[in-house]
């Protein structure tokens, strides 16, 4: 079962704190959010202890940039814009050296989901068909849970661009391994 | 993806299903991009689980993060007065201009306080009273809210500050 969108409970803490940034009505937003954050960086191929660095940094960021965030629907699309920029940043850091530290290389999620005997491989395999966009986009909407709204503000891109492109991920994989049985 | 996922409309739904119920090749098609979409959709749960079973400690998180915004940003002061006009443009727009202002002026004469005489050492007593006159207007959950929004903008009154 999806998680849907913003459940009410999140809405009014993320209402309450947009209203008022203060360490009290963060606190709040942050027990709610940052297991959604640590997954998202876990999903990519970070590490726990390199997911939950990331995932602070962009919890900090978001208490620094509240300002910006146009319409409460949107706090967890706009948080991981965040997540996003947080892990361009460290790779780019990282990129000087040899490995990347915390991240696993060629194909992160293949190598890390391979250490995890809790995590399937199965679509680990599938993705690799997959563009680099469409394993973005599927893993927005299959992975994090995220609703096409959401997706588009987060990716800013037209929802029906999402939409299309995810389709069009799904008839790839129809085309290369026929029915997901196989 | 809107057929696949079922959220389509009932008239398009039930045009493009006319269709799909009549051609071989699009009823061949639809039923393997579903299989595709619940194969991942199921995937993703089980992922998802997979990694909420770690267990994270996020009040230790927060600790941690709080320090640092304490440490870097520390929370602006505010005075009572800016509390009580925080506390009307918050809370205005979900139950009316007129409600708010007669809820603040009933919580003042319930708790015996002029406007000019709140301060941070009994702005709390004036919002459970306001809180209570929200709830009986609005509503539990309204009341609850209320009481939330006041509670929150009190944490950052100045100390000692006055209306």
């Amino acid at each position: 079962m999806r998680r849907p969108a913003l459940t009410p409970d999140e809405l009014e803490v993320v209402y309450l704190f947009l209203a008022n940034p203060a360490p009290q009505t963060f606190s709040a937003v942050y027990r709610f959010f940052v297991p959604q954050v640590v997954r998202y960086f876990r999903s990519r191929g970070c590490e726990h202890s390199l997911a939950e660095d990331l995932s602070q940094e962009t919890m900090l960021a978001a208490y620094r940039l509240c300002g910006q965030v146009k319409a409460r629907e949107l706090f967890r699309a706009w948080l991981f814009q965040i997540a996003k920029n947080e892990l361009l940043q460290h790779i780019r850091s990282m990129s000087r050296r040899p490995r990347y530290e915390g991240i696993h290389e060629a194909g992160p999620e293949i190598s890390a989901i391979r250490t995890d005997p809790l995590i399937p491989l199965q679509v680990a395999e599938w993705m690799q068909f997959l563009s680099e966009e469409e394993r973005e986009l599927v893993r927005l909407r299959y992975m994090d849970g995220m609703e096409y709204h959401e997706i588009a503000a987060t990716t800013e891109t037209p929802q029906g661009t999402v939409q299309w492109k995810i389709f069009q991920a799904l008839k790839k994989l129809a085309a290369r391994f026929g029915s997901p049985g196989k | 993806m809107e057929y696949i996922e079922g959220t389509m409309d009932a008239a398009d739904r039930a045009r493009i299903g006319q269709h799909v119920s009549a051609c071989v090749e699009c009823s061949s098609t639809l039923a393997n991009l579903s299989a595709w979409h619940e194969a991942i959709a199921s995937e993703g749960d089980r992922l998802r689980a997979a990694m909420d079973a770690q267990p994270l400690d996020t009040e230790r998180m927060l600790r941690e993060c709080l320090q640092r915004i304490t440490a870097e940003l520390p929370a602006p002061g505010r005075s009572v007065s800016e509390a009580l006009a925080a506390l009307r443009a918050l809370l205005a727009p979900i139950f009316g201009q007129g409600t708010v202002t007669a809820a603040v002026n009933q919580a003042l004469r319930r708790t015996g306080l002029a406007v000019s005489a709140l301060s941070a050492s009994n702005w709390l007593v004036f919002i459970k009273a306001f809180s209570a006159v929200i709830s009986e207007i609005c509503g539990i959950a309204a009341g609850r809210l209320a009481d939330l929004a006041g509670i929150s903008l009190g944490s950052s009154l100045l100390a000692g500050g006055q209306a």
